[in-house]
């Protein structure tokens, strides 16, 4: 009989064996879903998004409920992150909102774009000390560097102690991000045109700070790879002149350093990518995941980068919640014979929605199963 | 007995307006004298507010000029929005049943995607889907120079195109405006309002009022 040290190390093997473009014995299986997991074990939402006991336990107990999957890309959850990725407020449940609402990005601009001159002039690290408390952030980077990330060891821990490696449990991602959360949509769009320099001089001097914190963070912690998220800066966005001056470089210099550090960075791009594909040919060769979200093309990513990096998704979250276990087979069935067996992992796009049926995760899951 | 002589009718189909445009082109200020002058006409309307952040909406003024507001807001950006949007529109149904709703969409969202969300409605089949994409004249050389794919996106997709602000507008932002409708969509029907005096307002409201009804 097959131990639980003997699964985990098998699925670890079969993940592995996927992200290096070698054939796996099958296609794995690695989902992804917070505030579902809360719903499904009838847990609040305030209480799963705030409280790291809650969290992972939620999660653990909810997946394995699920089926026989090959690993988990997140260790837990906690709703201070967002604030860290977008420098933004977020409404908690419990706090802001009623208990079992879901939590939301608060669009406000709480950078100016005299921030710029100041991070130019400072670096990231400085200025962001003086940032977040007159953003009134305080709260949400404690929770965050005190509450939520020392629990992340037990977290991957627990996971493994149930046979499940976990893929990704933490995220980076690029100054893009951080200043258009943290300007807002609206007001960033308009920086990016009428002061273009001031906001790439502050891009780079964000990097070390980026790199650095990657660095401690992957060290510390001992992951075997993390999120390299992009939200916002999407292709179907942005211009494809700035996309290449903003966007792309930064995920360049981000995804070396993650590699240098013996990782494997998943990029999670939410949003349509289609058209950039073809760049990430200039990533390292069977070390990086491309992880989308139903909205770009799947098949013309493994068209693309198939021999050169491995795809993952994308059964989309409309389907979990408003599809049948029948038709969320049969999509994962297809994605599963037509993109492996090599370089693919089956995933949901983006994250599992909170209102998903369990049955229907069930199916995605069972997919790979045959 | 019950018979079919004395069964209600079905009632009619929904009809959808979607209103696209970029965050803060001014959807919202033109929701509310729409939907002041359907109810006028008799058209019983709700109203589905799908906004990436700084909603600015004042739910109460909605509600009091007679309109049933529905906020759809997603943990970040992106995936939870389609079922949301879904959702919701099968709750609307179910529950009240207008002639039209309206949907303001999403900075960030393109007809197209709507339209791609749409497809996910498994309540009665909509009776119209008629999108309008609001243009922001002031902001118009900006958003094109770098939101080049969604901005087109919104106007390639429309249905018809409003450009507003024109009281705060110069000549030549109108004029960038208009050129820039013309060739991505010559075919669409454009109008040029200001919602702060009301110039070209009416006209342009009536033939909103007029692609839904039913």
């Amino acid at each position: 009989m097959t131990t639980t040290q003997e699964l985990l190390q098998q699925r670890k093997d079969r993940i592995a064996a996927a992200i290096a473009l070698e054939k796996p014995d099958r296609v794995p299986v690695v989902p992804l879903g917070d505030a579902f997991a809360a719903n499904m074990m009838g847990v609040k939402i305030s209480d799963f998004c705030t409280k790291p006991e809650v969290a992972y336990p939620t999660m653990i107990d909810a997946f394995t409920q699920l089926g026989d999957l090959d690993g988990i890309q997140h260790a837990s959850y906690n709703v201070s992150a967002l604030s860290t990725i977008w420098l933004s407020k977020v409404k908690w449940p419990g706090r802001d909102l009623p208990d079992n609402e879901l939590w939301q990005v608060e669009e406000l601009e709480l950078m100016t774009t005299d921030d710029y001159d100041v991070i130019a002039e400072k670096g990231f690290g400085e200025w962001l000390g003086g940032f977040i408390p007159r953003a009134d952030l305080g709260e949400e980077f404690q929770l965050f560097r005190e509450g939520w990330v020392p629990t992340l060891p037990a977290a991957m821990k627990a996971w493994e102690a149930v046979g499940i490696p976990v893929l990704s449990p933490v995220i980076f991602t690029i100054p893009y991000e951080y200043f258009c959360g943290g300007r807002s949509m609206r007001a960033f769009v308009l920086d990016l045109y009428r002061m273009p320099d001031k906001v790439e001089a502050a891009m780079q001097a964000t990097m070390p700070f980026i790199k650095e914190t990657a660095r401690q963070v992957i060290r510390g912690l001992g992951v075997s790879g993390c999120w390299l998220g992009g939200w916002r800066s999407a292709s179907e966005f942005l211009s494809p002149k700035l996309w290449e001056r903003f966007v792309l470089p930064y995920y360049k210099e981000l995804a070396a350093v993650v590699i240098e550090e013996g990782i494997t960075p998943v990029f999670h791009f939410d949003s349509n990518w289609t058209r950039d594909l073809s760049y990430f040919l200039d990533f390292p060769k069977a070390k990086c995941v491309i992880s989308t979200d139903s909205m770009t093309d799947i098949y013309k990513a493994k068209e693309v980068l198939g021999g050169h990096m491995c795809v993952m998704g994308d059964v989309s979250p409309s389907m979990l919640t408003l599809g049948t276990p029948e038709k969320v087979k049969e999509y994962s069935r297809r994605l599963v014979n037509d993109l492996g067996p090599t370089g693919f992992i089956l995933a949901q796009g983006c994250c599992i929605p909170p209102d998903a049926k369990p049955d229907n995760v069930r199916a995605m899951i069972e997919a790979v199963h045959g | 007995m019950t018979s079919s002589n004395t069964a209600e009718p079905p009632p009619t189909p929904m009809r959808l307006l979607v209103f696209a445009g970029f965050l803060g082109s001014g959807k919202t200020s033109l929701i509310l004298p729409l939907a002041t002058l359907l109810a006028a006409g008799g058209i019983r309307t709700c109203f589905i507010v799908n906004e990436v952040g700084d909603v600015g909406i004042d739910q109460q003024v909605m509600r009091d000029g007679g309109l049933e507001v529905y906020e759809i807001t997603a943990g970040c950006i992106c995936c939870q929005l389609t079922v949301d949007l879904v959702t919701t529109l099968g709750e609307i149904e179910t529950r009240i049943h207008p002639d039209v709703v309206i949907i303001e969409a999403s900075g960030v969202a393109t007809p197209t995607g709507i339209h791609s969300a749409l497809d996910h409605y498994q309540g009665t089949p909509l009776a119209a889907i008629h999108t309008v994409t609001v243009v922001d004249p002031t902001r118009i050389e900006a958003l094109l120079a770098v939101m080049t794919p969604l901005i087109e996106g919104q106007i390639i997709g429309a249905d018809e195109i409003l450009i507003t602000k024109m009281d705060e507008a110069t000549d030549d932002e109108v004029a960038l405006a208009l050129d820039a409708v013309a060739r991505l969509h010559p075919q669409a029907p454009v109008h040029t309002v200001s919602v702060h005096d009301r110039a070209g307002l009416a006209p342009a409201l009536s033939a909103l009022a007029e692609a839904v009804r039913p």
